[in-house]
């Protein structure tokens, strides 16, 4: 990331210097909604034991928050039910449910809100390979041959022993030829 | 040498051509493709020697897939990451495209690393060349640049994490990070900044960069092999060893880009590009891509701002070597102070990421 800040400052350093950055965003990690998100955020990403305590850690947090807007206190208080009785996608339900209000009346996302209205797990890994697939690994393993075949037979035909040898005799040569002008 | 401008092939009756020749010719004529059949030293035909041209294709490959890859992609935050998913499963052959792109943005990377260090160990960033490889180490910052940026695009916990990160190091850097600080356009997304950046700005000013970098290789020519008997110029091959005209070494270049191809899409079917929950702010339970570890493991120890003096020490020492490293020895082996400081400077780098590698998430921000 840093890389990402200096590569830009390398190459479009001459660029004016502008108002220093403000630290707050439009969205804060500590609203209500956002915090039962941040639950549903751990449950999706570890729906195991831990997962599960962090989720019910924040869900506590978002009870014992200050402001409540939008979001359903008594769905938040059967979410936390369903999360200690381990009946985690019933949670993860009431979670959502329980934050409809605050996130149906969000403005398109600006700076750097995130957008998210729905929490949506990590895409899982897919499953049995497509006729596609099959077709597009097929091909790229004949490419792939094809081109090492290629690239050996285009190799270069002298070693560097022989390009040592060769560049020898051309010096030689060349000595003996002026040499031979000069005698 | 074909180079000089035929002024004409106007029809004549004594023409002896074969009509597919003659062709030839006219097309010729017209592009100047034989101009390309110059002579180059033999030696830039080893493999090691190829590594920049492998990193060139990876370019192309890129951009071909990236050009697939824009026209499902939705650079809005509240359908980017769905977008994203969309590609995987609902556009034919969307997932082996954004595989195809996700390795080929790694083979990119290597390859320009391998390349740099080839350039090193031959000592090839010495008088004439130290031009061009300060337009290679601004390359490099720009390919990091496009990962980062593209890791953000994704738009799930991993990019989102990775941002807010950026986001404190704009803060960090004070005006000259306002880039990077959301409210710098305050109206719209920085996602869709960064989506500029990741698909103009980026790939614009590389291939800027990779033109005039071309057009240097040229004029100064290919360097010496350290190995082989200098010529009377120790900065240039020596004038008796052979040489091979350049669309040879194109040939031999294409003939990696299609293996190149093979593999990445190999990979994509088999590895396909992940993606991850929907991004919330103020939680961190990713790890950014590996080539981002070493800077995060400096991280863990001493803080945000050991990212940017971390990154400014590399790049540093990387623009700085053909300046300090003046000496005329060439071959590594009779280089030992700069190849000591290089081992260290790979040592520590390999050392941080694997101690990222082991290490869990953990909250910075
Ligand atoms: C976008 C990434 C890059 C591309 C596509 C690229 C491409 C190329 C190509 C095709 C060559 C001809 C020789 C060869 O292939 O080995 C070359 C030479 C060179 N490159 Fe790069 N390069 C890149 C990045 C870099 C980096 C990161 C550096 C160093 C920091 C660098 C420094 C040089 C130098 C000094 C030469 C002249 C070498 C010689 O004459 O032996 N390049 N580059």
């Amino acid at each position: 990331m840093a890389a990402a800040a200096i590569g830009t400052l390398m190459v479009l350093g001459s660029l004016t210097i502008a108002s220093p950055a403000r630290a707050d965003g439009g969205q804060s990690a500590d609203e209500g909604y956002v915090m039962v998100l941040q639950a549903l955020s751990f449950l999706v990403n570890d729906p195991g034991p831990d997962g599960t305590a962090q989720a019910l850690a924040m869900v506590g947090d978002a009870l014992e928050a200050e402001g409540h807007d939008g979001v359903d206190v008594l769905m938040l208080e059967q979410a936390a039910a369903s999360l200690r009785a381990g009946s985690t996608e019933e949670a993860q339900t009431l979670l959502q449910g329980s934050i409809s209000e605050a996130v149906d009346s969000l403005e398109p996302a600006v700076g750097d809100e995130t957008g998210t209205t729905v929490m949506l797990a990590p895409l899982p890994p897919r499953g049995a390979l497509s006729v596609t697939d099959w077709v597009f690994l097929g091909l790229s393993v004949l490419a792939a041959a094809v081109g090492i075949v290629l690239a050996v037979l285009f190799r270069p035909t002298e070693s560097l022993r022989e390009l040592g040898h060769d560049i020898s005799a051309a010096r030689d040569r060349a000595t003996v030829a002026s040499t031979g002008k000069e005698a | 040498m074909p180079t000089e401008l035929r002024t004409s092939t106007a029809v004549d009756a004594s023409d002896s051509r074969t009509w597919g020749r003659r062709a030839l010719d006219a097309i010729d004529e017209r592009l100047g493709i034989t101009a390309l059949a110059y002579p180059v030293p033999e030696h830039a035909n080893r493999f090691a020697w190829t590594l920049g041209g492998i990193t060139a294709i990876s370019f192309l490959l890129l951009i071909g897939s990236g050009i697939v890859l824009a026209q499902f992609y939705s650079p809005m935050p509240e359908d980017a990451n769905q977008s994203v998913r969309a590609i995987e499963t609902e556009v034919w052959a969307g997932s082996l495209f954004r595989g195809v792109h996700f390795w080929a943005a790694q083979a990119m990377y290597v390859g320009a690393v391998l390349h740099m260090i080839r350039i090193f160990l031959t000592g090839s960033y010495k008088r004439p060349r130290e031009g061009n490889w300060l337009i290679g180490v601004a390359m490099l910052g720009l390919i990091t640049f496009a990962l980062f940026t593209g890791t953000v695009l994704k738009w799930d916990q991993e990019g989102f994490e990775a941002l807010g990160h950026n986001i404190e190091i704009g803060n960090l850097l004070g005006g000259l990070g306002f880039w990077f600080s959301p409210e710098f356009a305050g109206r719209i997304s920085i996602l869709l900044r960064l989506y500029g950046a990741h698909v103009v700005i980026i790939p614009g000013i590389i291939l800027v960069l990779l033109v005039l970098h071309l057009l240097l290789v040229k004029r100064h020519r290919m360097s010496p092999h350290p190995l082989l008997p200098a010529g009377t110029s120790s900065e240039q091959a020596a004038e008796g060893e052979p040489t091979q005209p350049f669309t040879r070494h194109i040939r031999r270049l294409v003939a990696f880009g299609i293996a190149l191809a093979g593999i990445l899409g190999v990979l994509a079917v088999l590895f396909p590009a992940p993606i991850g929950s929907t991004p919330v702010p103020g939680i961190e339970i990713t790890k950014p891509p590996w080539m981002f570890w070493w800077p995060f493991t400096l991280e863990n120890w001493f803080g945000l701002s050991a990212i940017v003096w971390g990154e400014l020490v590399f790049f540093f020492l990387l623009a700085v070597l053909p300046f300090v490293d003046r000496g005329p020895e060439r071959w590594w082996r009779r280089r030992p102070v700069a190849m000591g400081i290089a081992l260290v400077v790979l040592a520590v780098l390999t050392v941080l990421t694997i101690l990222m590698a082991i290490t869990p998430a953990e909250v910075h921000l």
